[in-house]
């Protein structure tokens, strides 16, 4: 059965969420529209389609020069151009690195799926059914970043990657019955090795020199947010941990939480490294559609 | 519920979390600290070849000074806020300071590289006037607290986070000045100019935690914006890593600031880049102009 989150404030949560989602490309769109600065000045003023079109013309345009250049100086000609076939590398590996990520996506919405239909999740109290609020959220939120992979995949010349996580996905399915037989902990220990491995992913591909300046601000969007969700996992999980569950609480859920009564400690607990570490960062190709 | 105070225990074992979180702490930094040393490294490079492969005899002779100013940038240390712009306003031509602000304006660039240098310098100028501007609120929310300026008494988790975030930004400002100084620039160690007066304007207000906790939002929000919108101009892949790593921990101070306000703590799908209010309060993605380094 479904767990019923039927609180009118969480509604208007969900609502709010799904509008958020409803407008995700949009919102990812703007922020691309900023990478202006280094040598894309001319690009300021116009929509990210507008930019990708231009790519895609000036991608079209180098072809075509090699072609020509083929015809009019012949072999040397072409070896003289050969920073096209570099072009051509640079991008399949953003494609790669873009489809790696959907796939992460793709296993988070899986195992939030997964975790939403277990039984000590639909239960009524004020910690659970944030527990769950969150999970749901979340999970749609996971959704819109796979969107946003798959379609710069596509925009590069890719496929999308529909798929979960080829390396990742038995640990998650190896993971299940010991969800089934356990408690919220488990959820909440399994998330956050999920979404660490998604931020520290994301972090290596911006640390990379091989993403191009396009790619590398939708994963800084994108690993912003998944920090984020790791962050309150943990804070959730000190919580738990720590006998505190009444805390675990929004607005939206049932009321804030008594700022007043969390444990001095908590907020730290849930920012632990002032340098993201990237120890679980994945493999850039390793989720790339075959 | 167990019979036990629940926060009592939660205390216990938080206490041994947090020193756990602490040795990651000690454990982390020197690391970032020495990657960005590489990057200041890099940032040199760049500006050496600049000289080496250039026969313009000015130019040669900027970079013939570029070892030497750097170090005399060095020595400066952190008494001298200036950004490495300013500096060589007054300093002869053929210091180092001059090649790197010349670098850093683009004038005389013959490459996009070295020009790209110079907007990495200035990125991180502003980048380390954000950290400063944080540690600087921070600081003063915490000197002001037990005077009741929000109230009979702050709630130990706010007054925590408000300490551990301060340690966090200062070894941020301190990552992305070692950068600057290595590279032959100034470091920057005043808060940001374009947004203190307004910044301390907004905390002269603040009368309360809640008000307290939205006015650190707006400054956390806007510096993983400000960050995050770097990772698509930033040419040195040692800046990227600067900024990577740091974006991250920003947004993570912004979720735990909703979750203490009672708002949901991740209220966006993306990282909003504009000016924002309520729980994605931001003051928009800074120019990388902002620390007056251009």
């Amino acid at each position: 059965m479904e767990h019923e989150l039927d609180d009118e404030r969480f509604r208007a949560l969900i609502e709010e969420s799904q509008d958020l989602n409803s407008d995700a490309m949009k919102a990812a769109n703007e922020p691309l529209n900023g990478i202006v600065e280094v040598g894309l000045e001319r690009r300021a003023q116009r929509g990210y389609a507008d930019t990708v079109r231009e790519e895609r013309y000036e991608r079209a345009q180098a072809q075509r020069l090699l072609v020509m250049a083929g015809v009019a100086v012949g072999a040397a000609g072409l070896g003289a151009l050969a920073a096209s076939p570099a072009y051509a590398q640079g991008a399949a590996e953003d494609v790669a690195a873009l489809q790696t990520a959907a796939s992460l996506e793709n296993l988070a919405v899986l195992t939030y799926k997964t975790a939403l239909t277990l039984p000590y999740l639909m239960k009524e109290d004020r910690a659970i059914k944030t527990v769950a609020a969150f999970a749901k959220i979340t999970m749609e939120q996971h959704t819109e970043h796979g969107k946003a992979f798959n379609a710069r995949a596509v925009e590069l010349g890719g496929k999308e990657q529909t798929g979960t996580h080829p390396e990742l996905t038995p640990v998650v399915m190896a993971a299940v019955p010991k969800l089934k037989a356990g408690g919220p902990l488990d959820v909440v220990a399994l998330a956050i090795t999920l979404e660490d491995t998604a931020t520290s992913t994301y972090v290596a591909n911006i640390m990379s020199a091989m993403t191009s300046p396009e790619v590398r601000l939708l994963f800084g969007t994108v690993a912003g947010v998944e920090s984020q969700h790791l962050s309150t996992l943990l804070a959730v999980q000190a919580l738990l941990k720590g006998g505190a569950p009444e805390l675990i609480t929004v607005k939206e859920t049932g009321g804030a939480t008594d700022a007043a009564k969390l444990p001095g400690a908590a907020p730290s607990i849930a920012i632990p490294e002032t340098f993201k570490k990237i120890d679980l960062a994945r493999k850039p190709a390793e989720g790339a559609v075959k | 519920m167990t019979d036990r105070d629940p926060l009592q225990i939660s205390e216990a074992e938080l206490r041994a979390m947090t020193k756990q979180m602490n040795e990651m702490h000690a454990e982390t930094f020197p690391v970032l600290h020495e990657s960005l040393g590489d990057f200041g490294s890099s940032l040199r490079g760049k500006l050496r070849t600049l000289a080496e492969h250039s026969a313009n005899r000015r130019t040669f002779l900027i970079g013939s000074g570029a070892a030497l100013g750097g170090v005399l940038l060095a020595a400066c240390g952190k008494d001298d806020p200036k950004p490495a712009a300013s500096k060589s306003s007054s300093a002869a031509p053929s210091s180092a300071s001059s090649a790197a602000s010349s670098a850093a304006s683009g004038a005389a660039s013959p490459s996009g590289s070295a020009g790209g240098a110079g907007k990495d310098i200035a990125a991180l100028s502003t980048n380390a006037s954000l950290e400063n501007l944080a540690v600087f609120a921070y600081m003063s929310a915490l000197a002001e607290a037990p005077k009741g300026k929000f109230g009979k008494s702050v709630p130990p988790a706010v007054a925590e986070f408000a300490k551990h975030a301060m340690m966090q930004h200062k070894d941020h400002a301190a990552a992305f000045n070692a950068a600057l100084k290595i590279a032959g620039a100034a470091e920057f160690t005043k808060p940001n100019p374009a947004l203190a007066d307004t910044v301390i304007k907004l905390f002269g207000e603040v009368k309360d935690v809640p008000g307290l906790a939205q006015l650190a939002l707006t400054l956390e929000n806007t510096a993983g914006a400000t960050y995050v919108k770097q990772m698509g101009t930033l040419t040195n892949p040692d800046a990227l890593k600067a900024v990577a790593t740091i974006a991250p921990v920003e947004r993570q101070h912004a979720a735990i600031l909703n979750f203490v306000l009672g708002n949901y703590p991740v209220p966006d799908v993306f990282v909003k880049l504009d000016e924002q209010s309520g729980s994605s309060a931001s003051l928009g993605a800074r120019p990388d102009t902002d620390a007056g380094v251009s």
